[in-house]
């Protein structure tokens, strides 16, 4: 608590969520809300479940509301050790949030965005 | 890519206003201080001055500002001994956030060349974003601050211009 300032207004300020699914043909992570250091657990799980599976990885950011540096880490990092493992990390958005955040810390060529009214589906039925 | 460095100096003297407090012991209190700097600056700082032009998200002060507290708040939690405190002053060149911990012989390094190493991203995110950035030590403590401007650094601009994200 501060200790000489209040916020008039409730913030929703709760931690986001962090969602892991294998997919037919790929892994599907979905970060919701705030993406921070609260998350980090989930998402080390996230990160290792997509690299050892080893697949394309389609993560949807559209519903991040805020994001620290320790989600910024997980996209480079987790878009950095796909392409190790020649696996490609596509990102579901838009969101005008990350792709700014991504694009300050210099790694804007890590990830590719997929069109903003492709679905996931499509991106699988059209790559397969 | 980063315009602004880290300085080993004092945080830019000036006279500064509407000092706000924070005690952060915990990562709830770093979200809570994240949570009232963006929210004290949307009141007091851009009712004064329009959105920018760019649409950029962090052409916004209150986001560059909350990003920096939850940087700054957060590596003094998981790398400085405490107490750890926060502040943040509003002054003529827009808004000095101040940093405070017990830990004088861990001192911060500006960020490796390596994005994909562990660490070193929030700093690389508060130098883009701030005009100046900057640590010293005081009294048996050190201080971390960033000086936030009402616009944007052309730097980050440019950056994000050149990204033509929409």
């Amino acid at each position: 608590m501060s200790r000489d300032h209040q916020t008039s207004e409730p913030e929703n300020d709760a931690p986001g969520d962090v969602v892991v699914l294998a997919q037919d043909d790929h892994t599907l992570v979905i970060l919701h809300g705030e993406i921070d250091v609260r998350v980090s657990d989930e998402l080390e799980y996230a990160g290792r479940f997509s690299i050892d599976a080893g697949r394309r990885t389609v993560m949807d950011v559209r519903h991040v509301t805020m994001m620290d540096s320790v989600g910024v880490s997980f996209v480079v990092r987790l878009a950095a050790g796909l392409r190790s493992t020649g696996a490609e990390l596509l990102l579901q958005g838009p969101s005008r949030r990350v792709a700014e955040l991504i694009t300050l810390v210099g790694a804007g060529d890590l990830a590719r965005w997929l069109p903003e009214e492709a679905q996931v589906a499509d991106v699988s039925a059209g790559q397969s | 890519m980063n315009a602004t460095v880290l300085i080993e100096g004092r945080p830019p003297i000036g006279f500064w206003a509407q000092r706000l407090d924070w005690d952060i012991d915990t990562v709830d209190s770093s979200v809570l201080a994240r949570t009232e700097a963006r929210s004290a600056v949307a009141a007091a700082g851009e009712s004064h001055h329009a959105a920018h032009p760019s649409g950029h998200v962090f052409a916004a002060a209150s986001e560059r500002v909350a990003m920096t507290m939850g940087e700054l708040t957060t590596n003094g939690l998981r790398h400085a001994e405490p107490p750890v405190t926060a502040s943040l002053s509003r002054g003529n060149r827009g808004w000095l956030l101040v940093v405070s911990d017990g830990s004088v012989s861990r001192v911060p390094a500006a960020p490796g060349q390596d994005i994909t190493a562990v660490g070193g991203l929030g700093l690389r995110l508060v130098m883009s974003m701030s005009l100046e950035v900057g640590w010293c030590l005081e009294r048996g403590r050190k201080l971390v601050w960033a000086l936030i401007g009402d616009t944007p650094p052309k730097s980050m601009l440019a950056t994000l211009d050149r990204a033509a994200i929409s």
